[in-house]
């Protein structure tokens, strides 16, 4: 007996074994592949789960591109570890995505490891479209290493509530002072007429852009600006940086906003708004129709409301010095083409073109959106994507648009439109036609400068650090002057000092004319 | 068996029972927020802050997570590498211990020290990277399995566990004509299921719960374990502050109640182990069931 229960339990453990080896080896996931090229890509996404490689968006692709198209989906989370550990083993794939330059992508760019692309980028159709502004704001060293992922330049404004405004009787918002009116009244005044004092002019958190915003409408500048004596110097060096902390610290004093900011993180901050307890949010336009979205889904609006009676957004207030608004770098990451995978000029090539492809109104639509009458419908021939989708469809196109470069801007089948998403879309034109956006000489500088590559996170904490503490009081001018001097000498100068090099060295690259980022206060 | 209580030993009990009973309130509270807010709308969570019993209980969310076979392959995923990973980790822990265990056997101190110089150093994470490269194990689960097969503190405990054991035992073994894997198979193995029970718990709560080997040596999305997948889902949550203009404009954070759903169906099989086990540990995993 024990014979044949031996034989048993062994057949049973080497088929559990053999079998294990089997699957987890992968033996099974040979791909079949149907066109001679192969285009690897590695890219982030986000929500629950990316598209599976047979998605029919992906294979109408592929026979768009006549391409093989291979992608290594990461987790959003964790894509720095994973992108700077196959930098170290050099185990790249032919196109990457990379999130901003941190100081391993400088160094990798630097040390080869990816394409110049700025040589050739403007030969293709599509790529040649890219600003100069963004080019500039996303090289490094001086150079291109890739393709930068579109974002609207002018992606600032305020929003805010509409039928609030005209429950306390507020009919203009043109300058800093209307501004203050309308969040005093959003806060005292019993805006949602609830008879209950429970709402702030504005929900603040732990991100600085509003702060930033409001420093360009008291004349200061965009991260660095150009001083009387020609040298750039920090924002925070300015006298427009500490009138706008007094204004904060103003508002803070009076609760025109929630005291608990430095708290309150960014993934919380619009779930206040749905909930109706703000009125006025200082950030990027296209919260407006987030922040309806979400009050209609908390029922908070009448069914009978149009979003743009709820609704309203303007670009920015006058201050001393007229309207002036941040824009944003123009960017969210780039694609680059890893020198390790494709390693002859005429794959490079090859490659380049696939990517300028990306731009067509074919590919932006469908890996924008995905495929008409599955994913979304054409109302008027323009694309309206069908809200809630079941899963199973709604992973087809999860994560695809995380690839695309959005070059020509608008180069797809126009998006159908609210009233509301109309508004913001003109909103953002507005900005850049305005010319009421201050540029930042630095941001291409910053990456170049040793000594802000190696102390300049903590050396930026010191100052937000400040900044918080200026705000809720616990420092004064004084304190706060300190803190200045400790950044000054803990490496601040050397910074200033190598950034001026940096730039007298490369201000025939830069873009834009010099009125355009003088420090007017 | 009855006793006289002193008042002091009264005040003694009644104390210890609040005490303890407090502290297991605050151990399942937070479990319980996770149940009831996996059951609840998106609004609810938003609007109050702490609840046990959900206002308007629907199963949408668990819907959506079983709608798509993804999650459920996930599922399975973890558990094919929960299971291989700890049948390898037992395999080689035990069977080196147990070798290592015995004086007689030959180069043993220069091999224990060797495993005593692992636990003070490491390569960290881009050698050993570039090893399982090497090795061609990216994208299969040896890469998972291999590079942490043996915990080194678990070794020890083990070794230390099969020196205690009488050798008259082994000798008695012999003497009725074992040969040395039988020693270990029948006689050994059988007596060491309290901590084979504590290892395979241990191992396998590790695999469990681990992602980011995943992260790092499995680039294909349909062969990642459920744990990569409920970090995404909870980080993206909390972390996407950092800078807003960086997200697409039509970006949507993933909604509360799906995250507690999926930290409930991803918790709950590896906590439905203990029951089973815990007979194991009441025995404890330093006694053994032989008595001289």
């Amino acid at each position: 007996m024990s014979k044949v229960k031996k034989i048993l339990r062994l057949t049973v453990v080497s088929i559990c074994i053999v079998g294990l080896l089997i699957t987890s080896m992968g033996v099974f996931g040979a791909s079949k592949s149907k066109y001679s090229f192969k285009l690897t890509l590695m890219a982030q996404y986000f929500g629950t789960e990316p598209a599976p490689s047979n998605s029919p968006v992906i294979l109408k692709a592929e026979e768009y591109l006549k391409t093989d198209l291979e992608f290594t989906w990461v987790p959003a989370d964790g894509y720095n570890d994973k992108l700077n550990i196959m930098l170290a083993s050099g185990n790249l794939p032919m196109v990457v995505y990379v999130p901003g330059k941190t100081a391993s992508i400088i160094g990798a760019c630097k040390a080869g490891a990816f394409w110049e692309l700025g040589p050739y980028i403007k030969q293709y159709k599509n790529l040649k479209t890219i600003p100069d502004i963004v080019l500039w704001n996303s090289s490094i060293d001086g150079k291109i290493y890739g393709i930068p992922r579109s974002r609207t330049l002018g992606r600032n404004g305020i929003v805010y509530r509409k039928d609030w405004a005209k429950n306390v009787g507020i009919t203009k918002l043109e300058t800093i002072d209307d501004l203050y009116n309308m969040l005093k009244k959003f806060t005292y005044n019993d805006p949602d007429k609830n008879g209950k004092n429970d709402t702030y002019g504005m929900i603040v958190c732990n991100y600085n852009g509003p702060f930033y915003i409001t420093l360009t409408w008291f004349g200061g500048p965009n991260g660095w600006g150009l001083n009387k004596n020609g040298q750039l110097v920090p924002s925070f060096l300015t006298n427009a940086y500490l009138e706008n902390l007094k204004f904060w610290r103003k508002m803070y004093q009076e609760k025109l906003f929630n005291h608990d900011f430095p708290s309150v993180p960014g993934a919380r901050w619009e779930d206040y708004y749905s909930q109706g307890k703000g009125g006025v949010k200082i950030d990027v336009i296209d919260s407006a129709n987030r922040i309806y979205n979400g009050l209609k889904n908390n029922g908070f609006i009448p069914k009978d409301a149009k979003d743009t009676d709820i609704m309203d957004i303007v670009v920015s207030v006058k201050g001393k010095y007229g309207l002036r608004n941040m824009p944003t770098s123009g960017y969210a990451g780039y694609l680059m083409v890893s020198k390790t995978s494709v390693k002859d000029m005429n794959t490079f090539k090859k490659v380049m073109s696939i990517l300028d492809k990306f731009g067509d109104r074919t590919m932006q639509d469908l890996f924008g959106y995905g495929l008409p009458n599955r994913h979304y419908k054409l109302v008027d021939g323009k694309i309206d994507p069908i809200p809630n989708l079941p899963a199973d469809l709604s992973r087809e196109i999860s994560g695809l648009n995380q690839v695309l470069h959005f070059y020509p801007a608008n180069g797809g089948t126009p998006r159908y439109m609210t009233p509301l998403l109309q508004l913001q879309t003109d909103m953002q034109a507005l900005n850049e036609k305005l010319n009421i956006l201050v540029p930042n000489p630095a941001e291409a500088l910053m990456g170049m400068s040793e000594t802000y590559i190696k102390r300049g996170v903590t050396l930026d904490n010191m100052i937000e650090d400040a900044r918080v503490k200026y705000i809720t009081g616990q420092i004064n001018d004084q304190g706060f002057k300190k803190v200045l001097d400790n950044w000054r000498k803990q490496g601040g100068d050397q910074i200033i000092k190598e950034v001026n090099a940096l730039y007298r060295k490369y201000k025939k690259n830069i873009p834009y004319k010099e009125d355009l980022y003088k420090i007017l206060n | 068996m009855k006793q006289n209580k002193t008042v002091a030993s009264t005040i003694f009990d009644v104390f210890n029972h609040i005490f303890l009973g407090i502290w297991a309130i605050i151990t399942v509270l937070p479990f319980l927020y996770v149940l009831a807010a996996s059951f609840a709308s998106d609004s609810e969570i938003k609007t109050r802050t702490f609840f046990i019993i959900p206002h308007n209980p629907t199963l949408l969310t668990y819907k959506f997570i079983f709608a798509s076979n993804y999650f459920l392959r996930s599922m399975l995923n973890s558990v094919i590498i929960t299971v291989g990973g700890t049948l390898v980790n037992l395999f080689f822990t035990f069977t080196m211990a147990y070798a290592l265990s015995k004086k007689h056997f030959i180069g043993r101190s220069i091999i224990l020290n060797g495993v005593i110089f692992t636990m003070l150093f490491g390569g960290g994470m881009i050698p050993t990277y570039l090893l399982v490269k090497s090795l061609g194990l990216l994208d299969s689960y040896w890469a998972l399995w291999l590079p942490g097969a043996i915990s080194p503190f678990n070794f020890f405990v083990v070794k230390n566990f099969f020196q205690e054991m009488p050798q008259d035992l082994e000798d008695a073994a012999r003497i009725d004509g074992c040969t040395e894997a039988q020693v270990l198979w029948k006689i050994i193995l059988p007596l060491s299921k309290p901590i084979i029970a504590t290892f395979a718990l241990f191992y396998g709560v590790g695999h469990w719960n681990s992602w980011f080997g995943a992260l790092l040596y499995i680039n294909d999305a349909e062969k990642w374990p459920v744990q990569l997948i409920l970090r995404q889902i909870v980080m993206l949550s909390t972390t996407l502050a950092s800078d807003l203009t960086q997200f697409d404009p039509n970006f949507q954070p993933p909604q509360e109640s799906l995250k507690m759903a999926i930290i409930v169906v991803a918790t709950l099989p590896i906590m439905l182990l203990y029951p089973w086990l815990q007979k194991y540990f009441i025995k404890g995993m330093f006694i053994g069931s032989l008595k001289e």
